[in-house]
């Protein structure tokens, strides 16, 4: 006896080892240097397949019925010939489209179909929970063989701990460190990969051990407790003659059959069992990889089974030809020969087999149930939380702890019965039910989705009813009857003999008839539907996965597209922010980003794709592709197809080379640039020559008169025009067209049931017609029609896919000419404020006045987007004539007057006598100008004569100057009597006078500084104008203007006026000699 | 830019109910009032008491309103201004050119 | 790595491929279903534990035989 304390630590040590090691090469991972990105881990992490089923089990069953359990490992090596090929491709494949399980694999397959997802993450749980329950069994079963405890219900704690709870025994124990151990390597975080480096080393760790610990038994059995293989063979023919069939395939009826039928369950178990799916393509790091495998697994395989026959045999000669627990003869031979330390391996051996092969499937299977079950569910809540990758990680979590505490319970309520042993194989008929779906998606295009689910639920419910209830029968809960004479006496319904099947062993017979059905629907049933659209481009990914290349543009665009930070966030929701970045991050390094810092419109389609992927990776493809559409629709978002030169339409390949030339020439006179009429003429040239139609027309909605108005038309004689225009209503086909956005056609013209309409084509004679809404953005603009007044019946449905694609066409063209006039109306707009504004800034003297005894500075601020200030000054000494005008309007118009009356005053002023006259001129001058333009112009027209430190000036209502005299506190306002120009001819303007001495001010200025608002709507208006000269009196004049304009700029809190700000400031100041 | 229109037999009168005559909304005026002159209506009254603020472009629609009523034989008069629209008027000289009234009973007698 | 090359390899697996399925399953299997020993081991055990390494090597001869554009980029990995 070995004491407990040794067994539980040295297993909690060995543990400890296994988790230092998945530490170990998770932190190697996170630096960049895996250790399991190696083509030998790889190979043993394959090894996951020899579970404690393999470890003991084949000794068992080498001991009880012979060779056929090498089966199970020859299977898996003829596979491996295959992989190169046939794995490569699922891993390339797998890659490309960020598969997660396998489940998720035959839902991508077809189409991304949830329910298909769902459908095989149901069978493989259920396929699986009973051989979880048999590893836990083993190493329960083990411990206490070891401790020399009873067999069940029973624990090490009850030895130390006696009032522990009776449930509680050694499988609940290892159930719990089990799941512990996956959660902490398989759903720490949400990967947006699905590698789990830490548990991958574990594992490989694991598969080491388990082949030391079992070379080591067999050695020590073969070599010392016998003489060799020679020595056990002879023993053993000459001890058991009578059991010589051990060693031979007992060729009677039938066994040919049960070896082929387990060569191929193997076949298919190593590459279709969640766990095995998982370990081959999920983690491989590098495809690669593969070459190694190949050999190397099946090498792996080979030397685990070379001392299995001496082992059995030994047992058998050891145990004096007892077999009833030969399952156990790797533990109870070293045991009975005194090797304790030998014992302890072994068993930590089983235990690597067993714990190895539940954390693998435990995590699978929780990606499986995440992404396939719950994730669903979840969307369909329509959570509004931003961030829910912490719910998802724990959904995993619960899902790891609930597939291990199944197969626990499956324990404790059929452990302990005989149920138990054909486990294995149960399962592995369970995973042969994926292979149709799997192979057949793999190579053949034509299979969908609703084949696979037929065979797929048809050969599960088969499988259960050939293999599960005969091991209720088993076990007791269902009545013997129902094996030999069928459920209610239906005889030819027995599980084991269906349909009077009856000369196949157990496993044959279910393999035939699952497969029968299975294969069956799912080759009937996927000839006989049509695939969906988005299961044929799946289908010519995943077939054509090595050829098949992204197309070179992107025809679609996705209309009210998100943006990149959108996309992102969206992102985040699912898989954190912290992933999200890093994949956003990997995305946009190797693309363009336009100026703006977004990406352009034809790289969004791109990026909803990664976007699609990304989320699949973590949460299945079928359950990104419900995100990213509810996300999309939810906005209003749609894709839609984009027609350019080359006309990527989705006619069907029958299509005629003469239908093709008609959408290519279309899409040539859309993308031709032409005006709106001439491509819709071309269009309708097209499809008036080339399909012979009588009339054909295109019908634009005007708004304004709520009516279809024709808008082009081919071969419609002048009295149908005069009443071509349609009301928009559903009595006549045009206007239901319009109203129901759908095509509608008549291929026999009386069979029409609009009495308008029928009377519109009765009377034109028309045989039959067909009418396609013109649309944009999804919404219809118009209708476009054809009538024949030969043919009936010439509307094939090919023929209105061409007709709808042109009516599309029209819609694009539309759209574009809308843009287009709107760019120009816009661009013409902008370019005109351009011209304005370099109008008006030439007017400008380009620099001051140099005079002496007078300071003058003077700014004008255009505003961004209005104004039509102006001032200049005439030097002609003594005289300094200053105006200051604002003309009314902001466009070119307005400049173009500025700039006459400033041509007029700069040729004119000379000769005029005074300010009173020069306004007076020009009002006469301008009137008609202005008045045509509807502008008018504010003007004071000053002169300053230095001789006689004196101003005189006139008034055409503008603002008035200010003049704030030496010492004074108080401004005077200039004002005259008179009128803006423009308004009438004749005007009598006032002058008047006034002395301007040393250290007098005078302002002059527009109303773009006193107008000159803040966010509560104030004015800077006068008052602040007036303290701010007050305040800066004794500065120059050019500080006077630049204080008083920052005082304004921060009163109205920003930068930019919303007019032009001019203002003027003179100086009379004797010291100033320039 | 909201405007209410009442007709009183041959007279429009009109009611500005924005705060603001401005860059922005003067042109819809502009447009509005050529509307009602190629109707026929030339006798117009604008009630500018809702108007805060006008500016040049404001004045512009005016005077445009007020030479287009002139040359169909018609008139276009204001009435309700506030002080600082008033002021505006005032500056430019334009209420010499405006026949401008306290309220629209009296603008319409007036005609 | 041509398409003409990886169509002949691809046809090569193949026929090991079913060579292996047919050696390895009845009726073939049959030929050595006796009860004969060679040097003490039964025939069909000797068989077994022949025939599964001998293809285990055929793989590994095949694997190191795959001329492709790929592993010059990726040089054998042992």
């Amino acid at each position: 006896m070995i004491a407990l304390q040794q067994i539980s630590i040295t297993t909690i040590v060995y543990l400890t080892t296994i988790v230092a090691v998945a530490y170990y090469a998770t932190r190697r991972r996170e630096q960049g240097r895996s250790i399991v990105a190696n083509p030998h881990v790889y190979s043993l992490t394959l090894a996951v397949y020899c579970s404690s089923w393999t470890y003991y089990g084949s000794v068992g069953r080498a001991a009880t019925s012979g060779l056929d359990f090498l089966t199970i490992y020859l299977g898996p090596t003829l596979v491996c010939f295959s992989w190169w090929f046939f794995l490569r491709k699922i891993i390339l494949i797998s890659k490309k489209e960020n598969i997660v399980s396998i489940a998720d694999f035959i839902s991508s397959r077809y189409g991304k179909s949830n329910y298909l997802g769902m459908i095989v993450t149901l069978f493989a749980v259920l396929g699986i929970v009973p051989y979880i329950a048999l590893q836990l069994k083993a190493i329960a079963y083990t411990f206490n063989l070891l401790g020399e405890l009873p067999e069940v219900s029973s624990s090490p704690l009850h030895e130390l701990i006696p009032q522990i709870p009776h449930f509680i025994d050694t499988a609940f124990i290892v159930a719990i460190f089990l799941s512990l151990f996956c959660i902490l390597f398989g759903a720490m975080r949400l990967d947006s990969t699905e590698r789990h480096e830490g548990l991958m080393a574990a594992i490989a760790l694991e598969s080491i051990v388990k082949l030391i610990a079992f070379l080591a038994v067999g050695i020590f059995v073969t070599y010392g407790m016998f003489n060799g293989f020679t020595d056990i063979f002879g023993q053993f023919t000459n001890l058991y003659p009578e059991k010589e069939h051990l060693l031979l395939i007992p060729s009677e009826c039938g066994s040919g059959a049960r070896w082929f039928t387990m060569t191929f369950m193997s076949m298919m178990a190593i590459m279709f069992l969640p766990r095995q799916f998982h370990a081959m393509v999920i983690e491989n790091s590098d495809h690669h990889h593969i070459r190694t495998a190949m050999w190397a697994f099946p090498a792996y395989m080979f030397l685990l089974n070379l001392f299995v026959l001496p082992i059995a045999l030994g047992g058998i000669i050891t145990f004096n030809g007892d077999t009833s627990l030969a399952d156990y003869f790797v533990l109870s031979m070293p045991l009975a020969s005194g090797q304790q330390s030998l014992a302890i391996l072994v068993f930590i051996g089983g235990f690597s087999a067993a714990a190895g092969m539940v954390m693998l499937e435990s995590v699978a299977s929780s990606t499986m149930i995440l992404n396939n079950l719950a994730m669903p569910i979840i969307l369909r809540c329509n959570l509004k939380k931003s961030d829910i990758s912490s719910l998802l990680l724990n959904i995993k979590r619960i899902a790891i702890v609930s597939v291990i505490f199944l197969g626990y319970f499956y324990y404790r309520t059929l452990g302990t019965s005989e149920a138990l042993i054909n486990i294995g194989l149960i399962s592995f008929m369970a995973a042969t039910q994926f292979a149709p779906a799997l192979l057949g998606g793999l190579y053949w295009e034509r299979a969908n989705h609703r084949g696979t689910a037929i065979g797929l639920i048809m050969g599960f419910f088969v499988w259960i009813y050939t293999l599960i209830i005969p091991t209720f029968v088993d076990a007791g809960w269902l009545p013997l009857s129902v094996i030999l004479e069928g459920p209610f006496g239906l005889e030819w319904l027995r599980p084991t003999a269906l349909f009077y099947l009856n000369s196949l062993d157990m496993w044959s017979h279910s393999l035939f008839w699952t497969l029968f059905f299975n294969v069956g629907s799912f080759l009937a049933f996927s000839i006989a539907t049509t695939p969906t659209s988005s299961e044929v481009s799946q289908a010519q990914r995943f077939v054509q996965v090595a050829t098949w290349k992204e197309p070179q543009h992107q025809h679609t665009r996705i209309s009210k597209a998100p943006t990149l930070m959108e996309f992102v966030n969206l992102m985040s929701k699912f898989i954190g922010e912290k992933q999200a970045n890093t994949a956003i991050a990997s995305y946009l390094g190797d693309r363009e980003i336009d100026e703006k810092g977004s990406l352009s419109e034809h790289e969004i389609p791109n990026l909803k794709l990664f976007t699609e992927k990304t989320l699949a990776a973590s949460v299945g493809a079928a359950a990104a592709r419900i995100i990213i559409e509810n996300y999309l629709s939810a906005r209003g978002s749609k894709m839609e197809d984009v027609f350019n030169i080359f006309g990527t339409v989705s006619l069907s390949r029958k299509a005629s080379r003469e239908q093709l030339s008609v959408l290519y020439e279309a899409a040539h006179a859309v993308s031709s640039g032409a005006d709106l009429g001439s491509i819709f003429e071309s269009i309708l040239d097209l499809l008036y020559h080339q399909f012979r139609f009588d009339l054909c027309a295109i019908r634009i909605y005007n708004e304004e008169t709520n009516i279809l108005e024709l808008r082009n038309f081919r071969g419609i004689d002048t009295e149908f025009l005069s009443h071509a225009n349609r009301e928009i209503n559903e009595e006549t086909c045009i206007g239901t067209t319009y109203v129901l956005n759908k095509v509608i056609l008549a291929n026999d013209s009386d069979c029409i049931d609009k009495p308008l309409s029928m009377e519109i084509i009765r009377r034109e004679g028309i045989k039959s017609f067909a009418h396609a809404p013109i649309t944009v953005e999804g919404q219809p603009i118009g209708v476009l029609s054809s009538y024949s007044r030969y043919a009936k019946g010439i509307y094939t449905d090919e023929f209105i896919e061409l007709y709808k694609n042109l009516a599309a066409q029209i819609g694009i063209a539309w759209r574009n000419a809308n843009q287009t006039a709107q760019l120009i109306k816009a661009s013409e707009h902008e370019k005109e404020l351009r011209i304005a504004e370099s109008i008006q800034l030439g007017l400008l003297p380009d620099k001051m006045p140099q005079l002496p005894g007078v300071d003058i500075a003077a700014i004008c601020v255009p505003a961004k987007q209005v104004g039509g200030d102006y001032y200049d000054f005439i030097v002609q000494p003594p005289n300094l004539d200053i105006v200051i005008a604002d003309v009314s309007g902001h466009n070119i118009g307005a400049a173009l007057l500025m700039a006459e009356a400033r041509t007029f005053i700069q040729a004119r002023a000379q000769q005029l006598p005074s300010s009173q006259a020069i306004l007076d001129v020009l009002n006469r001058f301008m009137h008609d100008d202005l008045t045509k333009a509807e502008l008018f112009i504010t003007m004071f027209y000053l002169q300053y004569n230095s001789d006689k430190q004196q101003i005189s000036y006139a008034n055409a209502g503008h603002n008035h100057p200010l003049i704030l005299r030496k010492g004074s506190k108080t401004f005077e306002e200039l004002d005259t009597e008179g009128l803006i120009l423009g308004i009438i001819n004749d005007v009598t303007f006032e002058q008047r006078h006034c002395p301007l001495n040393t250290g007098d001010l005078l302002m002059l200025y527009t109303d773009g500084i006193i107008e000159a608002e803040n966010n509560l709507e104030e004015m800077f208006g006068m008052e602040q104008l007036k303290s701010a000269i007050l305040e800066n009196a004794d500065l120059s004049a050019q500080e006077i203007i630049d204080n008083t304009m920052s005082l304004a700029r921060m009163f109205q809190g920003r930068r930019h006026f919303n007019d032009d700000v001019t203002i003027v400031v003179l100086k009379i100041d004797n010291t100033i000699n320039p | 830019m909201i405007v209410s229109m009442e007709e009183h037999g041959k007279i429009v009168a009109l009611t500005i109910q924005e705060e603001r005559l401005d860059a922005h909304n003067s042109n819809e005026l502009k447009v509005q009032l050529l509307n009602l002159f190629e109707e026929g209506k030339v006798n117009i009254i604008i009630d500018l008491s809702p108007v805060r603020f006008i500016d040049s472009s404001g004045l512009g629609a005016l005077v445009s309103g007020f030479k287009n009523a002139s040359s169909r034989d018609g008139g276009l008069k204001l009435c309700g201004l506030q002080t600082q629209v008033k002021s505006m008027f005032e500056l430019t000289r334009l209420h010499r050119v405006f026949e401008i009234f306290p309220a629209t009973e009296e603008a319409l007698a007036s005609f | 790595m041509s398409n003409e090359s990886t169509t002949q390899q691809r046809q090569i697996w193949l026929i090991f491929f079913f060579l292996g399925i047919v050696m390895l399953n009845f009726p073939f299997l049959q030929i050595f279903n006796r009860v004969e020993t060679i040097f003490g081991i039964p025939i069909l055990v000797l068989y077994l534990l022949c025939g599964w390494p001998l293809s285990i090597v055929i793989i590994f001869i095949f694997t190191k035989t795959i001329q492709c554009e790929d592993c010059d980029k990726h040089p054998p990995e042992d």
